[in-house]
């Protein structure tokens, strides 16, 4: 009797505390109030009943133009990406040191992992075994001609259209977006070593702005 | 004494296969330096299409001669009316080739570098799951509830065993001096005859049950550390740690609008075109994002039967607190980590916040504005103390209204 009642007590005990530490992360818990949590308006990822392909998030009607939309007019043929070379250029307003650091920061997010952080394609998907890209100061172009002479409608069509293995980013990026990397792509087709470069070039331009940066 | 001989020509041999090795690349001088440099952006040396085709047996397929001129410009080739080179370009899109700025004896050595590589593409398929496994076994996170519980059931059993043999020692100790049975074991419970330690251990009970219960209560409508299942085994660890893929990237929307975004398949797609097979998951869970945009790798179309993925949402914010990104990221200069912690550490998302509203407001509290963002320059320190009269100069997040309820509840 003795050992009978004892250890089914401290079994029971012992089961208990577990059971009450034992949180499953697989589920999110229990709520107060679930309908406060989880109200019946959707939200932007949520799946969505009403339409028909189930998503909340829709492609918007065709022929939608939002507000501030630039229409890029180059098809991606050999000849619109000569076109855009040539009529295609960066509006000399946004050649701002600020836009700079901002177009810095940018490549950084959105090209440095395969571009690498000074243009010399050794980013950490690279790294990996991705095929590199050619690098901004030594490579060659698939489309011809050195990678530092791409000019701003070159490597806008680039990032709009995709080349290549690399895909098109324009639902990434926004066309403001993509003029700051483009101002800072320039400045690693020119340094080779940013790391410094960058620092310097930035402090120059601030001192000299230059409007015309067509190669 | 035969094993420790083996052992000496063991070296022997690794060096002298080695030295085979070397010797062989060197046959091929440039072969692979010259593929990776010009080719690896449209071809893989295996038979999977890229953008161009697989090269796989290509020196099967192909003359030398007639690769050569392909090689040197291949629209010259198209344009002389070459069956074979008309039904490629028109195979591929009409995309040709560029022209190869490359001499006889490095198209030479670019080749039978190809013919290597093709030779011994079996053996290396063969090598891939070994590595796979070893991989796997390292990002296996530790669960020690487990082991606490076998610890726990070793121990209650152990508790049983040594109880029950003191007892028969007890037993045969009487039985040997003649003793009767002690008067309280007969037919008298246990629990009737220690009521100071049954009522003690109730108390404790009840004790450790309350304050467990109530630690229970208040976790109740905090989902910190959920960490569910989701449809593909992404890995954050794996893409934005060690390959350094910025969260950005992928949900650009973190510094554009109020949701952070789970990204549309296409951004997958701008490498996964070219990566079919990951290192730890092979070429299962990649298959996935395929389906999902009803792509053939094989002809590279998309098909038209396209659905979304459906991604388990990790981190919710009940619909009425208001919460912005772009305001946190863009406006207010927080990094992602702050609220969403090492995220480039986790194979599995999972919510390192509690996202109660006494978590956002201690940090409302103590956060200083951006000062890199312009706006809160006329935001002038003295001005806004003429108000509350602090003294306290440091332009806090709560000073400019960041605590008032309809800031987040309207």
């Amino acid at each position: 009797m003795f050992t009978r009642t004892f250890s089914v007590t401290l079994l029971a005990s012992v089961v208990a505390l577990l059971s009450a530490c034992n949180n499953d992360t697989k589920k999110p818990g229990y709520e107060y109030m679930p309908d406060m949590y989880r109200s019946p308006s959707y939200e932007t990822n949520s799946p969505n009943p009403v339409f028909k392909n189930g998503m909340t998030s829709q492609k918007p009607v065709a022929g939608t133009i939002p507000v501030g939309y630039v229409h890029y007019p180059y098809p991606n043929t050999p000849e619109g990406y000569e076109t855009a070379s040539r009529e295609w250029i960066m509006p000399a307003t946004l050649n701002t040191p600020e836009n700079l650091t901002e177009g810095k920061r940018l490549y950084e997010a959105y090209c440095s992992h395969c571009h690498g952080l000074t243009g010399q394609a050794d980013g950490g998907v690279i790294t990996r075994g991705f095929p590199p890209p050619p690098s901004y100061t030594t490579g060659k172009s698939s489309r011809g001609g050195d990678m530092k002479d791409l000019t701003d409608g070159k490597i806008y069509h680039t990032i709009q259209y995709g080349l290549n293995l690399m895909g098109s980013h324009a639902s990434q990026l926004t066309v403001d977006e993509r003029w700051r990397i483009i101002m800072y792509v320039h400045e690693l087709q020119k340094a080779g070593q940013p790391a410094e470069a960058t620092a310097d070039s930035t402090g120059t331009k601030s001192e000299a702005p230059k409007s015309d940066k067509k190669m | 004494m035969r094993g420790p001989k083996f052992l000496f020509a063991l070296p022997l041999l690794i060096f002298s296969l080695l030295f085979l090795n070397t010797a062989q690349t060197q046959a091929a001088p440039d072969g692979e330096a010259i593929f990776k440099q010009n080719c690896t952006q449209c071809h893989a040396v295996s038979g999977d299409v890229v953008i161009g085709p697989g090269l796989k047996d290509v020196t099967k397929r192909r003359p030398k001669e007639w690769l050569h001129k392909w090689i040197k410009n291949s629209g010259a080739v198209i344009k002389s009316g070459d069956a074979y080179a008309v039904e490629l370009f028109n195979k591929f899109n009409k995309t040709a080739m560029p022209a190869q700025n490359l001499s006889d004896e490095e198209i030479d050595g670019l080749l039978s570098y190809i013919e290597k590589k093709s030779s011994e593409a079996p053996a290396a398929a063969a090598g891939a799951p070994g590595a796979t496994a070893g991989e796997a076994g390292t990002e296996e996170e530790s669960d020690n509830t487990g082991m606490i519980l076998i610890i726990g059931a070793f121990l209650i059993g152990l508790v049983y065993v040594l109880t029950l043999i003191s007892r028969r020692l007890a037993k045969a100790v009487r039985e040997r001096n003649g003793e009767p049975e002690p008067e309280q074991l007969k037919g008298m419970s246990w629990a009737r005859q220690n009521k100071t330690i049954v009522a003690l251990s109730i108390i404790l009970l009840i004790l450790i049950g309350s304050v467990k219960g109530w630690y229970a209560l208040s976790s109740i409508g905090i989902s910190q550390n959920y960490q569910p299942d989701q449809p593909i085994a992404f890995s954050h660890k794996l893409h934005a740690g060690e390959m350094n893929i910025a969260c950005i990237y992928c949900h650009s929307g973190a510094e554009k609008g109020k949701a952070a975004g789970i990204p549309s398949a296409n951004v997958c797609m701008n490498c996964h075109k070219y990566v079919k097979e990951g290192k730890v998951t092979g070429k299962v869970e990649i298959a996935k994002i395929y389906a999902a945009l009803d792509y053939d790798p094989a002809t590279q179309q998309y098909g038209p039967n396209q659905k979304p993925i459906q991604w388990v949402r990790v981190h919710n914010l009940p619909d009425l607190a208001y919460f912005n990104h772009a305001q946190h990221t863009k406006v207010g200069g927080q990094q992602c980590q702050t609220c969403h912690g090492p995220v480039q550490e986790m194979t599995v998302a999972k919510q390192f916040a509690p996202l109660t509203m006494a978590w956002c407001i201690q940090c409302h509290i103590a956060t200083p504005v951006n000062k890199a963002n312009k706006y809160y320059e006329n935001f002038k320190p003295v001005d806004f103390n003429k108000y509350h009269g602090t003294g306290d100069s440091t332009l806090t997040v709560e000073k400019i209204g960041g605590t008032e309820c309809s800031k987040c509840h309207y």
